[in-house]
């Protein structure tokens, strides 16, 4: 795990995550929110995983309520740099 | 009973290619697909035919189950809806393994690792991919579990429990955790070469697959004007109460398991112009089933052609039971039967035997054109179908 992560690593993550979730690539920009976002809650749940265990950070589920892909991306960037 | 039930659509992948057609003409060419010991789907690639999400969401026997089904819903002419109310329609795909994890490591769990390891999910896709409403399960008999979802369902279909079935069997268990079991257990060849029925036969050798068929009654293909296949005319079956891994070596039970199949389809020994065993190439299999045959079959065994395909296509444990369904019906409908690739010296142990060891013209009996294929699955599951030429 490197020491810092930048939001722009986790942002990939996130798109390559969403792209596998069967999400149209260009609706997932940075300002998306995950609710508009055509992905159900297993999706949810893998991504959670996935950033888990990539970054060793845990986010609630409920956290990804009336959040945009940036926003998370940002928060978990910021976390991981702790 | 003897009502048959009509197949009107096949697909399949194998590790001899993408579709029944090109397993059929690889097996009468003569041609094998195991390499270096293994049998690998080496020419499917799930992105060509499935999304991303779909691909991400199904395990490999899921995936290749759902590629064969298309290739068998397209051919019975159900791509553009479903023929029969979505309820009255079944679907059964039996697996060994399931979605065998590539790492049994607990750190290694995802949220999709129970959705994807599930016997069922197969089924469950296919169900959800064609709307299909009816019940639907996973058959679990390890290799003859393909051929119990084939059994089962002509069974619905006859009692007009169901008008049709999306069924099969699907199997991807060549991960490092099963491969290295099988051959702690002694099954798995040491020598890599799969050789049904020969002197020398040291075990089996892994395969992967899957093969889907569209069962139908027959009345309710003539009415919309199906192209009917073949005939699914008998299916018998048996426990051997032996051995969770070895066969009954009296081969009493499987031999019940073929009678019944025949007396099912109402067919005699002598009716029967094909036998695709289930001839894995270990010592134990091939021994016990030539008994059970002869049990059943009696003097009339020994002038049927017959041959294992688990030699060109490998073991394809739950797949085995409808992919060997899928050649037999193609054999018996181009009238040609495949060999048993590589048999050059039969064990003159099994006794009298008309092995066929290049593909070789059928000769139709008394009452048409009729075969026989047998699953003997771990746990001591006998399977055993009678198909027919349409």
């Amino acid at each position: 795990m490197p020491a810092t992560v930048s939001t722009e690593a986790v942002l990939d993550l996130i798109r390559t995550e969403l792209i596998d979730s069967g999400v149209e690539e260009e609706t997932i920009t940075p300002e998306a929110k995950f609710d508009d976002l055509d992905i159900d809650s297993l999706d949810a749940a893998e991504l959670m995983a996935t950033i888990k265990r990539k970054f060793h950070i845990t986010i609630p589920r409920a956290e990804l309520a009336d959040v945009t892909v940036g926003q998370l991306a940002a928060n978990v960037a910021e976390k991981a740099g702790l | 009973m003897t009502l048959p039930v009509a197949v009107t659509g096949v697909g399949s992948v194998t590790p001899l290619g993408v579709g029944a057609a090109v397993l059929a003409s690889r097996l009468v060419a003569g041609e094998t697909a195991l390499v270096g010991g293994d049998g690998r789907c080496v020419e499917f690639d799930a992105g060509e035919f499935l999304t991303r999400r779909e691909s991400r969401r199904n395990a490999r026997f899921a995936q290749l189950a759902l590629v064969a089904a298309d290739e068998a819903v397209h051919q019975a002419g159900w791509s553009n809806g479903l023929p029969y109310p979505p309820e009255e329609i079944l679907c059964i795909v039996g697996t060994g393994l399931g979605g065998a994890p590539e790492s049994p490591q607990g750190t290694d769990a995802t949220p999709l690792t129970v959705p994807l390891m599930m016997a069922n999910s197969a089924a469950a896709s296919l169900c959800t991919r064609y709307g299909i409403r009816g019940e639907s399960f996973a058959t679990s008999g390890a290799c003859a579990a393909g051929a119990q979802a084939i059994g089962v369902a002509m069974g619905a279909i006859r009692r007009g429990e169901a008008a049709a079935a999306v069924v099969g069997g699907a199997e991807a268990a060549s991960v490092p955790l099963i491969c290295e079991s099988f051959a702690q257990a002694g099954a798995l060849s040491p020598t890599g070469r799969c050789v049904p029925f020969g002197a020398d036969r040291d075990g089996f050798v892994m395969g992967e697959g899957a093969g889907i068929l569209v069962l139908e009654s027959v009345a309710g293909a003539r009415a919309r004007g199906a192209e009917i296949l073949g005939l699914v005319m008998g299916y018998g079956a048996s426990s051997d109460a032996h051995h969770v891994t070895a066969p009954s070596p009296d081969g009493v039970p499987a031999a019940q398991a073929m009678r019944r199949a025949l007396a099912d389809a109402g067919v005699a020994p002598e009716d029967l112009c094909y036998i695709n065993t289930h001839g894995t190439g270990t010592p134990l299999n091939d021994e016990a089933e030539i008994r059970s045959l002869r049990l059943a079959l009696g003097d009339a065994l020994a002038s049927i052609p017959l041959s294992s395909t688990k030699a060109a296509t490998g073991h394809l444990f739950g797949a085995g039971g409808a992919v060997e369904s899928i050649i037999t019906l193609a054999a018996l409908r181009g009238g040609t039967a495949p060999p048993t690739y590589g048999l050059s010296e039969p064990d003159r142990r099994l006794g009298e035997l008309d092995h066929v060891l290049s593909a070789r013209a059928l000769k139709p009996g008394p009452s048409g054109v009729i075969g026989l294929s047998d699953s003997l699955g771990f746990g001591g599951h006998n399977s055993v179908l009678v198909l027919g030429a349409p």
